[in-house]
């Protein structure tokens, strides 16, 4: 402890070389704080969405593949069912966007059932119910585009030969994610029926709502069951195992990350090795004093590992702090694109905890160097 | 070339890059040995900022082959005069609903191509997906199941059957790419790739088309399909091709035009490029971790320099002493901090050596289906990252080389 | 009377440390001539650096004028100092100064790359002022090879391959044991008397001083005749 100013000092001496080793540090564990916070906050998304009890009933073949609308009453007669609706995705287009924002249709009589968190007035719930072609929409996607009750929305199809004439008749307040917007699927069913499309009669996949989290493992295989020997076979999945659905599509991301952050490391020891090994060298005739006034190897040693780590450390604390603002500005930037969650606390303590690493990793080559050269040749040495 | 579109950002920049060092070689030409001896003589410390540097490319080079290996997978080598007839609005043929007899009335449309005696290049495909896992426990994905017939092939320029033999009508047979074969289970020459809940179809070819998105799909019968998923006749796109650049301009009007059809027909060279666009986001992401990783590197570079500089400035005074000019001594200084990057960066490239051609797969988000592509190391993406290599060299290594200049040479000629 | 190689003329430099003003050199005139070997004495602070500095244009006046083979000097600018020095200038340094990653030819070579010659030209040149100093089997030599006396005359070799208008030299033996000084200083006074090198030389040892035609004293940024004694 009582060696802690001296390292301090010595840290500080070449202030530039301290500070560009810092950014160095800093800039590379930033990166990796913002993969490695990306691939987590997955996970706390999922974890998150655990307390709702909700599960997704899909085709076997996967949710590209539509269930039929009469699996929805099916599933909602089965024991351990609170409440279920279909969800089928329109992807209209509205007036000149060339990319379809959320768009589902739905049941308005059971749908706050199953979100249960969002909250809606009652009397605009009870509106949206009363008018077919009426629709709800989240407050993130109403503010974005100035949606106000009673507008009028029209959505011209891509998928579907039928548009839509909605009439927006309550907002809903959202919790964490931005909600889509939901219309009557019976509105989009009807139209399709009568022009005689093969498109109708069907639900999309079927979102449930669980009485409890203990009867979702049983209720998952009992839906699937009861489907087993109907021409349309269900997959059932948990909510959160349906959204790992979505990110194991995007690939081997953690392999992809690991790598990267793997080379970055195998780069940072190397810098900030370097680093130290430079300060040392220009160090060696003072090391050799100190060694004369009577240090021990381990000593210095000591003292050259500290510093290292100290000057590591103070990079990563920089970079989990920047990694932390760019994620912050990027749900600024970007709201609705960026994951919707906080980078956890344990992504930034082993950011900070492997900054420690590489300095003391670091540390090693340059220390020993200079805790086993002979202090005759020490002091005589001009560098 | 590949991705033509981005050319100029590579070559623009390697031409600027490649003259900007020509011209701090002929500055510095006096003391190009001083450097190359100094970078000999500190040979730990010149290799360890180079290594540094290396895993830094390395890591840049893996997100742009990877960026790389995207756009070359969505891509297709279409024949200029071919065109792809989707459902008007529709973005893509995932979400594209056509009737089968539509096809029939397009193929008599005047200016499109029949060879001689054979029927008209028309090919109407159904493009279905369905979830099946990857091999090696890397979870789901959707793979795009298309229906056609042997016109649709003839259609693929770069088509042809490397392994067995393609799929026969009626038979519940069908093609895939080698990448698909490795990548997903049961979609291997001979296996049985199951294609509804009851129907499983047994690859009997293995094809290559280019490397292109073809290369990503299992193909089938279109009728056979069709039934099979109760699409009753519809189909998703029609694909043909005009006898030449004017006919084909007549037949998209014509059919744009129509509004019986109610479609839309594009040049697929065009339409391939609009899919590309959804690899835009990831090729956002990738450049910006090049970039962060670049500018740490950046650091690492300027230190190793502001070392290699403060322990010399006694023989940087001397040489000032000796007459030679500050904008030999400053040019000598960035060199030798580019000389170092390169080597880094020659290095990192050498290591991507192993990963080039390794296929893996993502999913394109707009179809919400499976692309393979492979990893690809062209000498554009190993320009790319000499040219962060070499930024990193001219950033990191300019400060220290004006303070290089700026010494006082009278303190510097006594330093010890 | 030989032609006018350095011609002082009321000189004065001033350094400001902070608001701190430290007068250096006084109004210093002083008239060295062809082949000239002048010895510059005086206590340590005196300004015999400054004035060796001066001459060589490696440091600028505050006031006065500065001629150096009938060419004013101060009022050139830094760029152009450089390549008047790379020109007239012979530099050898208390502590050699060599280029460490260079070896004794490549050391000596270095100014010749400031003129337009040819490999042939600078070799042959290069391997004359080694053979000069006595270092005609030592070439291929990098510094740390060397002893202290045979660095020094690398320097010395260096300083006189551009066959530049003076030699200037700044403690020469002050590193240097009392063998290899006198060595040094020999050599010095052969490129005095036989190549007629017009040589300015700063130093504190007064038997350095006697090899000297002519010894200066400087006292407090003044010329005085004589070291008063203290």
């Amino acid at each position: 402890m009582k060696y802690l100013k001296y390292i301090f000092r010595n840290a500080l001496r070449n202030k530039l070389r301290s500070i560009l080793t810092i950014f160095s540090i800093g800039s590379s564990l930033m990166l990796t704080t913002l993969l490695y916070g990306f691939m987590d906050s997955q996970d706390e998304v999922r974890e998150k969405i655990r307390q709702y009890d909700r599960i997704v009933v899909l085709s076997q073949q996967g949710f590209m593949q539509p269930l039929p609308l009469a699996h929805v009453d099916d599933v909602r007669s089965i024991n351990g069912v609170l409440a279920a609706v279909p969800f089928q995705w329109y992807g209209g287009l509205y007036e000149d966007e060339r990319v379809p924002f959320a768009q589902f249709g739905s049941d308005a009589e059971y749908y706050f059932d199953v979100w249960s968190e969002l909250q809606i007035e009652p009397d605009r719930l009870e509106a949206w119910k009363n008018d077919i072609t009426g629709c709800v929409v989240g407050d993130t996607l109403a503010k974005e585009r100035g949606w106000q009750v009673g507008d009028k929305i029209r959505l011209k199809g891509t998928i579907y030969r039928f548009d839509l004439d909605l009439t927006l008749q309550g907002i809903y307040q959202e919790t964490e994610n931005p909600g889509p917007l939901v219309f009557h699927l019976k509105y989009l069913d009807e139209g399709l029926r009568q022009m005689g499309d093969r498109m109708s009669g069907n639900a999309g996949i079927v979102y449930v709502k669980a009485e409890s989290s203990d009867v979702i493992p049983t209720l998952t295989e009992r839906i699937d069951a009861n489907f087993e020997n109907s021409t349309k076979p269900t997959r059932t999945e948990s909510e959160d195992a349906f959204v790992q659905i979505f990110m194991d599509m995007i690939g081997n991301v953690q392999g992809y990350i690991q790598n990267i952050s793997l080379a970055v490391i195998f780069s940072l020891v190397l810098v900030a090795a370097n680093a130290m090994a430079m300060s040392v060298r220009e160090r060696t005739s003072e090391v050799a004093t100190l060694k004369a006034i009577g240090f021990t190897r381990n000593g210095i040693l000591t003292l050259i590992l500290t510093e290292s780590v100290f000057i590591s450390v103070l990079g990563g604390i920089f970079g989990v702090l920047a990694g932390v603002g760019v994620w912050w500005a990027g749900g600024v930037a970007f709201p609705g694109q960026w994951p919707n969650a906080d980078i956890p606390p344990q992504t930034l303590s082993v950011g900070i905890a492997l900054s420690a690493a590489i300095g003391l990793f670091a540390g090693i080559i340059p220390s020993w160097r200079a805790a086993h050269f002979s202090v005759i040749d020490g002091l005589r040495r001009v560098v | 070339m590949d991705w033509p579109a981005i050319d100029w950002y590579v070559v623009g920049p390697s031409v600027g890059i490649l003259l900007g060092v020509l011209v701090l070689t002929l500055l510095a030409r006096l003391l190009i040995k001083y450097i190359l001896r100094n970078l000999w003589t500190r040979r730990t410390t010149t290799l360890m900022t180079a290594m540094g540097i290396a895993f830094v490319v390395w890591a840049s080079i893996l997100s742009l082959g990877l960026l790389e290996g995207i756009g070359h997978s969505l891509r297709v080598s279409g024949d200029p005069n071919d065109l792809i007839v989707l459902r008007q609005g529709s973005t893509n043929e995932m979400s594209s609903t056509i009737d089968g007899s539509t096809a029939q009335e397009i193929s008599t449309i005047q200016g499109v191509m029949s060879p001689d005696g054979g029927a008209p290049l028309v090919s109407a495909e159904l493009v279905t997906a369905t979830t099946s896992p990857r091999r090696w426990n890397l979870g789901d994905s959707n793979v795009v199941i298309r229906g056609m017939t042997s016109v649709g092939s003839t259609l693929r320029p770069g088509f042809n059957i490397v392994e067995g033999r393609f799929f026969k009508p009626g038979l519940y047979e069908a093609i895939t790419s080698r990448r698909m074969a490795e990548r997903f289970e049961n979609a291997g020459y001979g296996e049985q790739f199951p294609i509804s809940d009851s129907v499983r179809f047994r690859i009997v070819g293995i094809f290559e088309s280019g490397g292109g998105s073809a290369e990503s799909e299992i193909w089938t019968d279109l009728q056979t399909l069709s039934q099979v998923r109760e699409r009753g006749g519809t189909v998703s796109s029609i694909q043909l091709r005009a006898i030449d650049s004017d006919a084909k301009d007549a037949v998209r009007d014509r059919i744009t035009n129509d509004e019986q059809f109610g479609l839309e027909a594009k040049d697929e060279v065009a339409y391939f490029e609009d899919q590309i666009e959804a690899a835009s986001v990831l090729r956002f992401v990738g450049y910006v971790i090049a970039s962060f990783l670049t500018v740490g590197a950046m650091f690492a570079a300027a230190n190793t320099m502001f070392a290699a500089i403060s322990s010399r400035s006694r023989e940087i005074g001397t040489l000032r002493a000796l007459g030679f000019p500050r904008i030999t001594i400053l040019s000598a200084f960035l060199l030798e901090s580019i000389f170092i990057c390169s080597i880094g960066g020659l290095i990192g490239c050498l290591l991507t050596w192993p990963i080039n051609g390794l296929s893996t797969g993502t999913t394109n988000f707009a179809t919400f289906s499976e692309i393979t592509f492979s990893f690809r190391f062209g000498p554009r993406v190993l320009l790319q990252g000499m040219g962060l290599a070499v930024m990193m060299g001219v950033v990191g290594g300019l400060l220290p080389a004006v303070r290089a200049v700026k010494i006082n040479i009278i303190q510097a000629l006594r330093e010890i | 009377m030989g032609q006018s190689v350095v011609s002082v003329m009321g000189v004065f430099k001033e350094f400001y440390r902070g608001d701190i003003h430290i007068p250096v050199l006084q109004g210093i005139d002083l008239e060295v001539l062809q082949g000239d070997y002048y010895a510059l004495m005086g206590p340590s602070g005196s300004g015999k650096t400054t004035l060796l500095n001066l001459i060589a244009g490696l440091d600028t006046v505050t006031e006065g004028s500065i001629q150096v083979a009938e060419e004013e000097i101060t009022d050139k600018s830094e760029d152009e100092l450089a390549r008047w020095r790379s020109e007239n200038i012979g530099f050898i340094f208390q502590l050699y100064n060599l280029i460490p990653v260079l070896t004794a030819f490549e050391n000596v070579e270095l100014p010749l790359f400031l003129r337009n010659l040819g490999k042939r030209d600078r070799a042959e040149r290069v391997t004359t002022a080694l053979e000069i100093v006595g270092l005609g089997d030592r070439m291929d030599h990098f510094p740390r090879q060397l002893s202290g006396g045979q660095e020094q005359r690398v320097s010395i070799a260096r300083a006189l391959v551009s066959d530049p208008t003076l030699l200037v030299a700044d403690e020469p033996t002050g590193d240097l044991d009392r063998k290899s000084g006198i060595e040094i200083l020999d050599l010095i006074q052969k490129l005095n008397e036989d190549f007629k090198k017009t040589v300015i030389m700063v130093t504190h040892d007064p038997q350095a001083a006697e090899r000297a035609g002519h010894q200066v004293f400087l006292e407090e940024g003044k010329l005085v005749s004589s070291l008063t004694e203290i």
